[in-house]
């Protein structure tokens, strides 16, 4: 983990931040065709040092796009398919006895998967909650501990996650606690027609091109660095603060559709998660400071996963993305708390 | 200073519809001039420097003004980190950024003020007796004064209350209706009963004295019919039937005077002396229909003012209707011979009508064709038997494990009404009538009927026709 540095940034430090984060995302968008708003979003969360949770549909380029982001990101990387007799060791490591030369046994922890920069956990929620669960030290603290000794996990530690939303039969639901570990949730929809086209067109076998252009491994660091420095102004903060307790339905500023759907709001994870993710949202808009326009673009993907919503939303297909729209609709940013008559134009 | 406006006009409003309000109640209760009600406008500098206090003390911050001209021209954060950070380069690169418009949507609140403006103004120029009228004070008597003075009058004019009591009655009822007030009713509605009470009280001596007399009248005018009708009584007879008319004429001298006036003095003085002339006597049944005609009038219109109970009104119609002179003529044609003093005092005292001294049993029967019983059947109908009847009279003494043993004791059903019914506590409620009863009622009802004194069936007949 990098060490906080007060420093003021420059221009000329954002604009070579810049440099870097525009050519990894031409890259990533030259690879994984018609995704660019999703890489913006995967490339903050990364940026944020957050864990990502992907959802969509089978075939919709969910593992590519993680497998991609390791080689551009030069990380390391490992893969674990998540299957219901996936055990906990099988991902956080063992002990063995061995031999050794002198002809003595002693245990020896066999590292597992987890032991990488990104763990690519596909289709995570086929796994037993036992297995999942082996997963929230890691995610939080970055360390796995195993009998009694605690081992760090490189660093930087991702967790990219993918989950499919049909076929949920024999599948486990991720625990709310878990699910709050993930900074972002985001949808992996499907490709338009011309997208399609042109993959069709130009790969054979739906085969990506090689990447031509990686971010060295401290060039990431210079970035969490910068990210460090973004300045986040108190009234943004205040605005964040209020959104997140916006979503609790006993809260004083909840809205209507709150009040209604809603049974349990986002935490102070969350609150948390935002005021990163809208740092990293900043840096790649060449910006030293956050806006609220950074904290409206992170809302939906840092919250959608964290509303716990009632029956009734069930009932009238109400999702936590048009709750999330409508507070951000409602909730004035300022909070001057003007009489509904004064208008500001 | 338009939130400052924008408030002012709020509560500026509620102001003035306080203060209409106020004026309203003060100029109608207290009659304060709109001159010093004008001093209430103070209090609309008063809400203002409040209001403008209370705005300079909510004003926003220099953050909360730096973070809404951020927002409003879109800088992304640059204008609120420039206290921590030169963000001049990047301002730089970026259009000067505009100063956000307030605007205030004044419509419905200006509208409302304007009313409550409209509203408080006319309260200082309405005229003052709308506002007097609307809280005025006054009790609403008038109806009940209106009933007793017409009470007054109608008993003024029927000269059956002095001159002087009745010019006291109404400069009374005068005094309530013009003092009354809504704060103390009680006080006016106990003197409107004491009037009440004093006039009916005295409306109803009158009457129950008028209502005698007029008894007396009646009987009188019967008798002196009778006596003009009839040259066959006896003539003992006749001087005592001449005694009770001369004794009753005593009783209604005061009201005799109502008597056809040409005659009056002449026929008192025979009246007294006892000594009345063929004509005189012949006149005397028509004047005293007339004063008995006179009478009733003044019941009724004393019954119609409410004066009197309606028990007295009814006999006061009914006493004007007499049978006809050709009925009596015929019955005392027939009678007259053999009509004892009795008899012509029950005639007098209207026989079969009853009366209040002998009531009516003293009324002649009249007796018709009896009622037949021809084609009257009995219709049979089984009766229980007396244990199970006296089931529902019975008091349960106590309950038995098992079912109870027969009673030995109890007799079979025998005849007789009174059969089972307890010695010395019997009730009739118990009693049993039997069907061999029956014999005994239909021998009753086809018993010979028993040999009375004929009786002249006409008789009564010719009385009723001449009442009719």
């Amino acid at each position: 983990m990098t060490a906080i540095n007060d420093t003021p940034l420059t221009s000329a430090e954002i604009e070579s931040a810049n440099r870097q984060t525009v050519k990894l995302l031409a890259e990533l968008d030259r690879i994984v065709l018609g995704q660019k708003e999703l890489h913006r979003m995967v490339l903050v969360t990364l940026l944020s040092r957050g864990h990502l949770l992907l959802e969509g549909l089978p075939g919709v380029g969910k593992t590519l796009l993680v497998k991609t982001l390791s080689e551009l990101l030069e990380l390391t990387w490992q893969r674990v398919q998540f299957t219901p007799d996936l055990m906990p060791g099988d991902i956080l490591g063992y002990h063995i006895l061995q031999e050794t030369e002198q002809g003595q046994r002693k245990m020896v922890f066999q590292k597992g998967p987890v032991f990488t920069n990104l763990l690519l956990a596909d289709e995570i929620n086929r796994a037993t909650p036992k297995t999942q669960s082996a997963l929230l030290e890691a995610m939080q603290e970055q360390t796995v501990s195993l009998l009694g000794q605690t081992r760090k996990l490189p660093f930087p530690f991702f967790v990219l996650a993918t989950q499919n939303p049909i076929e949920l039969e024999g599948t486990y639901p991720l625990p709310e606690a878990q699910i709050d570990r993930f900074l972002c949730k985001l949808n992996v929809v499907s490709q338009d027609p011309d997208i399609l086209t042109q993959i069709i067109a130009t790969r054979r076998r739906g085969e990506p091109p090689a990447p031509e252009q990686r971010l060295p491994a401290n060039a990431l660091n210079t970035l969490f660095d910068l990210m460090n420095r973004i300045i986040l102004p108190t009234p943004v903060a205040y605005y964040t603060a209020r959104m997140v307790s916006a979503t609790h339905p006993d809260a004083d500023e909840a809205t209507r559709m709150v009040r209604d759907y809603v049974t349990f709001g986002a935490s102070p994870r969350a609150a948390i998660g935002m005021a990163e993710t809208s740092r990293a949202y900043a840096l790649l808009d060449s910006r030293p400071s956050v806006g609220f326009e950074d904290i409206k673009a992170v809302a939906r993907h840092v919250l959608n996963h964290r509303l716990i919503l009632n029956h009734k939303a069930r009932i009238d297909q109400i999702n936590a993305d048009i709750i999330v729209a409508d507070l951000l609709n409602t909730l004035d940013e300022t909070g001057l708390k003007l009489p509904d008559d004064i208008t500001i134009r | 200073m338009r939130l400052v406006l924008q408030r002012f006009c709020v509560w500026g409003s509620g102001y003035l519809l306080v203060w209409g309000g106020a004026n309203l109640m003060l100029r109608a209760a207290l009659d304060i001039s709109p001159g010093l009600l004008l001093n209430g406008l103070a209090g609309l500098f008063l809400i203002f420097f409040t209001v403008l206090l209370t705005e300079w003390r909510h004003m926003p911050d220099r953050i909360a003004l730096t973070a809404l001209l951020d927002q409003y021209n879109h800088l992304g954060g640059l204008l609120m980190a420039a206290d921590k950070l030169d963000t001049s380069s990047w301002l730089a690169k970026l259009k000067t950024p505009l100063c956000p418009q307030v605007e205030w949507r004044a419509r419905r609140k200006g509208a409302i003020c304007l009313l409550m403006t409209v509203f408080s103004t006319v309260t200082l120029f309405t005229p003052y007796y709308l506002n007097s009228q609307a809280f005025s004070n006054k009790l609403e008597i008038g109806a009940t004064v209106q009933k007793l003075h017409e009470q007054v009058t109608i008993l003024k004019e029927e000269t059956l209350l002095k001159p002087d009591d009745a010019k006291h009655l109404e400069e009374q009822l005068e005094q309530v209706s013009q003092t009354a007030q809504g704060r103390n009713p009680a006080r006016a509605y106990e003197t409107l009963d004491h009037l009440n009470e004093q006039i009916n009280g005295e409306a109803g001596k009158n009457v129950r004295d008028l209502s005698a007399k007029m008894a007396t009248v009646d009987h009188a005018e019967t008798l002196a019919r009778l006596l003009a009708n009839t040259e066959d009584l006896k003539p003992a007879i006749r001087t005592q039937a001449m005694q009770a008319l001369t004794r009753m004429l005593q009783e209604i001298s005061g009201d005799a005077a109502n008597l056809a006036s040409a005659k009056n003095v002449k026929l008192m003085t025979a009246i007294r002396n006892g000594a009345m002339t063929p004509e005189q006597m012949a006149a005397l049944p028509s004047d005293l229909k007339s004063l008995r005609m006179k009478m009733a009038a003044k019941l009724k219109r004393l019954q119609a003012s409410g004066m009197t109970t309606a028990q007295l009104g009814d006999v006061s119609s009914s006493s004007a209707a007499k049978p006809e002179d050709s009925g009596l003529k015929a019955f005392l044609k027939a009678n007259a011979e053999n009509l004892t003093m009795a008899d012509i005092s029950a005639l007098c005292q209207n026989p079969g009508r009853g009366g209040v001294d002998r009531g009516r049993g003293d009324a002649i029967m009249t007796w018709k064709a009896p009622t037949s019983d021809k084609g009257a059947r009995f219709r049979d109908v089984t009766t229980p038997l007396a244990g199970v009847a006296g089931i529902e009279e019975s008091q349960p003494l106590g309950v038995t494990l098992a079912a109870p043993p027969p009673d030995q004791a109890l007799p079979l059903i025998k005849s007789g009404a009174l059969n089972e019914a307890a010695a010395g506590g019997g009730s009739a409620l118990i009693h049993q009538v039997r069907p061999r009863h029956k014999g005994a009622v239909r021998r009753y009802f086809n018993r010979a009927p028993k040999e009375t004194k004929p009786v002249r069936p006409d008789f009564f007949d010719e009385i009723w026709s001449g009442w009719s």
